[in-house]
């Protein structure tokens, strides 16, 4: 499926550049991402001393570059016919447009917003209110505030305990000069990525990205440094009560981070482990669902960064408590019981189906073109993990992981 | 229904009988889809049993009882994902039967698709039934589920606050009727009157049957011998699409709910339906309004005045042509934000779009419209929300015609038909 459609380059300037051309697309998806998330708040300066950055310093920064010479990076792009948008996790920033065949000058002006971003306080400045409302209407959503309250009692020192977009105190002591610093410390082309995906042409792409000259021509001030955190938690519950009809639960895990090389398939094996631990196709799910334990909202997932791992069970449940235990035995049991082989070939067949799906879409090429490019690997390596699954990997995962000693229960409950 | 045809062909359309039939696109993806929907009458006294309706039937069939291994299956079917839902549309509950999956072209398992379409066609004619019904079991189970369901509306607080606008804005009308039905309702069902209303939707229902993918032949037949042996769809329906009635007076209602943001959703309508050509002008003045990342709305009210950071619209089509505004901002600022949109429609109404904000909103949606073919998700997609939503289909390309025609006093003509019909805002007291 990949061959002859998929290269990749790094520019002399040292930005990595993927693409994968699918001639018979009428639509082209690009990304450009940068390796500053908003967990990466642990840093030292340029004097080596260690410092901490306000939470919702990448977040701000991310506003703060679609806007060129008070222009906004949306009126470029629509001018030329495709949409864009940016958004900030917790391990990068990302930057994407979507457009029909004629991609390059969108390419062009994706590229160029890193050629010479200006700061001003009073941009700055302008920006906090909207910033704010924002993080109040995130305040607004109780999934959200059940999933940072849990991050904040597993992890004191990893920046994921810090709302992405940060809080309204942090905010406050975001200036120009920090966004500035930030800027030159991090958007350098070799901890930023271009992936582009459709209707394109390979050695058209690799010319742009050549031409692209990047505007932080200054020193780095900044160098992220890893949080050192205790392997134990801050707290086994916490509760929150909201305007909500039924309590809505996390339950999370604080695992040991996958530092190593090769932790793009211990990531794929935990989708896999999660799926068997609870998923629908579980006797145990339905014994959970038939029981009004949970609902079909019920899910799993994990969070993964250079210095953290979070696996998490969530949603809601009249009981969460109950939900815990019933999963906490159920992962003791499995232990002892190993998976069962059938339902082990099954979950891969689903892994197969979705990595085959991929192949169908621009934006999920471009997508994954960039995740692989972040855990330094390549869509080869999802080919050769997907193919072939190792069961006795997945239950080595099992026993490695889900210590109920590091286990927390967030809990938003109806308030009244 | 109509079609509305021009330039490349993407959808083909076979009339079964006179309310049923089976469309197709060319298939040139990895995945496949096949939908099968069931317009049915809506009316008070049914509606909660047909979203209860949605719940029993994807829990399993006669040959995989239970949701577990009706799971199994799919995930043997290499993630095949089956959904069974119910929505209004207008005076219609349609009850939305939908499979995709993997195409067996690239599988050792050739006959993925085929296995498949068989799997949706006994979801819908061969359910388990112990003892002649659906089970008592399964149906106490997913009534609870249900009643979760409808209280959990007021989890998602933007999404709660439009719904009680538009049940406030249709009134009594069936459109008005919550959609998934009502709470106290639940407790009466059995699961004898639940499976005798779901054999009256199988026999009274119009059918729009839609498939994507390599074995377009073999499931049509397929598809056909279910409702040909099941006399599916026996007697057509006629359904009542008048356009809406608006309120003499705007209406504005708050409900406090503890948030911390004030949130709060307008509507704008014309009371008319709209026509392919219309629909091209509605399309276009949403854009310019609130539907873009550089609309009015969002430059002026969010980026200038710095009044909130969430202001969109939406354009609607339910009771004839409307525009739908979302918006949440801190409690000190509500009063200026909504003057602000409020000025900003006014303004858009009286002036009309400017030459290039015409030109980029029809770049946007031509360049979406193109678009809509790279993925099965989007030509289905595409096909179903225009039958469904304005109930006629308008291939992409001569859309795109129509986009391209409309003028600045189209637009401004189409806005200015529209009248503030009313406000819902959810705040803490």
């Amino acid at each position: 499926m990949l061959d002859r459609r998929y290269y990749s380059r790094t520019t002399s300037e040292g930005l990595s550049v993927y693409v994968y051309e699918m001639p018979d697309k009428s639509s082209v998806s690009a990304q450009l991402a940068v390796g500053f998330g908003s967990s990466m708040v642990n840093v030292t300066d340029a004097g080596g001393k260690l410092r901490k950055l306000p939470a919702g310093t990448a977040h701000f920064l991310e506003h703060k570059l679609f806007e060129r010479n008070g222009e906004d990076a949306f009126s470029l792009f629509a001018g030329l016919g495709a949409s864009s948008n940016a958004y900030t996790t917790f391990n990068r920033t990302t930057f994407v447009f979507r457009s029909g065949i004629e991609y390059e000058e969108p390419l062009k002006v994706l590229l160029d917003f890193f050629s010479e971003p200006q700061f001003t306080q009073k941009g700055v400045e302008k920006e906090k209110p909207i910033i704010a409302d924002e993080i109040r209407m995130y305040l607004d959503d109780p999934g959200w505030r059940a999933s940072f309250n849990l991050f904040r009692n597993l992890y004191r020192n990893v920046g994921i305990n810090e709302d992405i977009a940060g809080d309204l105190d942090s905010i406050r002591m975001i200036d120009r000069r920090l966004l500035a610093d930030c800027f030159d410390s991090f958007y350098r082309p070799e901890n930023m990525a271009l992936t582009i995906a459709g209707n394109v042409r390979h050695e058209t792409v690799f010319e742009i990205a050549e031409a692209f000259v990047p505007g932080n021509r200054a020193a780095p001030v900044f160098a992220i440094c890893p949080a050192e955190e205790p392997d134990t938690i801050f707290g086994n519950s916490c509760s929150e009560k909201m305007t909500v009809s039924l309590p809505l639960f996390d339950i999370g895990f604080k695992e040991a981070a996958l530092r190593e090389p090769g932790s793009i398939r211990k990531e794929l094996l935990l989708d896999m482990v999660l799926d068997l631990i609870a998923g629908e196709s579980t006797e145990f799910f339905r014994e959970m669902y038939d029981g009004n334990l949970i609902s079909d909202s019920f899910g799993s997932g994990f969070y993964s960064g250079e210095d953290y791992l979070c696996t998490y069970f969530e949603g809601d449940s009249l009981s969460p408590e109950a939900v815990r235990d019933c999963l906490l035995e159920r992962i003791s049991g499995l232990r002892k019981s190993g998976f069962d082989p059938e339902l082990f070939d099954e979950r891969v067949r689903t892994s197969v189906g979705s990595y085959i799906s991929i192949f169908d879409n621009p934006g999920s090429v471009a997508g994954s073109l960039m995740s692989c490019h972040f855990k330094k690997a390549s869509l080869y390596d999802i080919i050769q993990l997907v193919g072939d699954p190792d069961i006795n990997e997945a239950e080595e995962l099992l026993r490695n992981c889900f210590d109920p000693a590091r286990c927390c229960l967030s809990v938003i409950a109806p308030n009244s | 229904m109509d079609a509305v045809f021009g330039g490349r062909q993407m959808v083909f359309t076979d009339r079964i009988s006179d309310n049923i039939t089976f469309s197709w696109a060319d298939f040139r993806y990895k995945r496949e889809r096949l939908v099968i929907e069931l317009n049915c009458r809506l009316s008070r006294e049914t509606m909660t049993g047909i979203s209860l309706l949605s719940y029993v039937l994807s829990s399993g069939t006669d040959s995989l009882r239970d949701i577990v291994s009706l799971s199994r299956y799919l995930d043997r079917l290499y993630g095949a994902s089956l959904y069974v839902s119910s929505s209004r549309y207008g005076s219609r509950m349609i009850i939305h039967f939908d499979i995709d999956n993997v195409s067996g072209l690239y599988l050792t398992q050739k006959d993925n698709g085929i296995r498949c379409a068989q799997l949706l066609c006994d979801v819908i004619s061969d359910p388990y039934l112990p003892e002649g019904s659906f089970s008592c079991d399964t149906v106490e189970v997913e009534k609870e589920k249900l009643r979760e369901e409808i209280s959990f509306l007021i989890n998602n607080k933007e999404a709660y606050c439009t719904r009680m606008l538009l049940r406030k804005f249709f009134g009594d009308s069936d459109r008005g009727l919550p959609e998934l039905g009502f709470e106290e309702d639940i407790p009466g069902i059995t699961s004898e009157w639940l499976y005798s209303l779901y054999k009256e939707c199988l026999r009274s229902c119009n059918i729009n049957i839609f498939y994507c993918g390599n074995e377009k032949e073999e499931v049509k037949a397929l598809v056909e011998s279910m409702i040909t042996g099941k006399r599916l769809g026996s007697e057509a329906v006629v359904f009542d699409d008048r356009p809406v009635m608006l309120p003499e007076s705007p209406f504005s209602v708050q409900e406090s709910v503890g948030t911390e943001q004030d949130i709060f959703s307008m509507i704008y309508h014309t009371g008319k339906r709209a026509g392919p050509k219309e629909l091209a002008s509605l399309k276009i003045a949403n854009s310019i309004l609130g539907g873009m990342s550089t609309s009015r709305l969002f430059m002026n009210v969010r980026e200038k005045q710095g009044l909130c950071y969430s202001c969109v619209s939406n354009r609607m089509t339910a009771g004839g042509s409307g525009i739908l505004i979302e918006s949440s901002t801190s409690p000190e600022k509500y009063s200026r934000n909504r003057e602000a949109i409020e000025e900003e429609f006014s303004r858009f109404a009286s002036e009309g779009p400017g030459e290039e904000e015409l030109r980029q909103a029809k770049l946007s949606i031509t360049n979406s419209l193109r678009g809509v073919t790279d993925t099965v998700a989007g030509v289905s997609s595409h096909y179903l929300a225009s039958i469904n939503g304005v109930g006629f289909y308008t291939e992409p390309e001569k859309e795109i015609e129509l986009i391209d025609a409309v003028t600045s006093e189209d637009v401004t003509a189409l806005l200015r038909e529209m009248r503030f019909c009313g406000v819902y805002r959810l705040h803490d007291e």
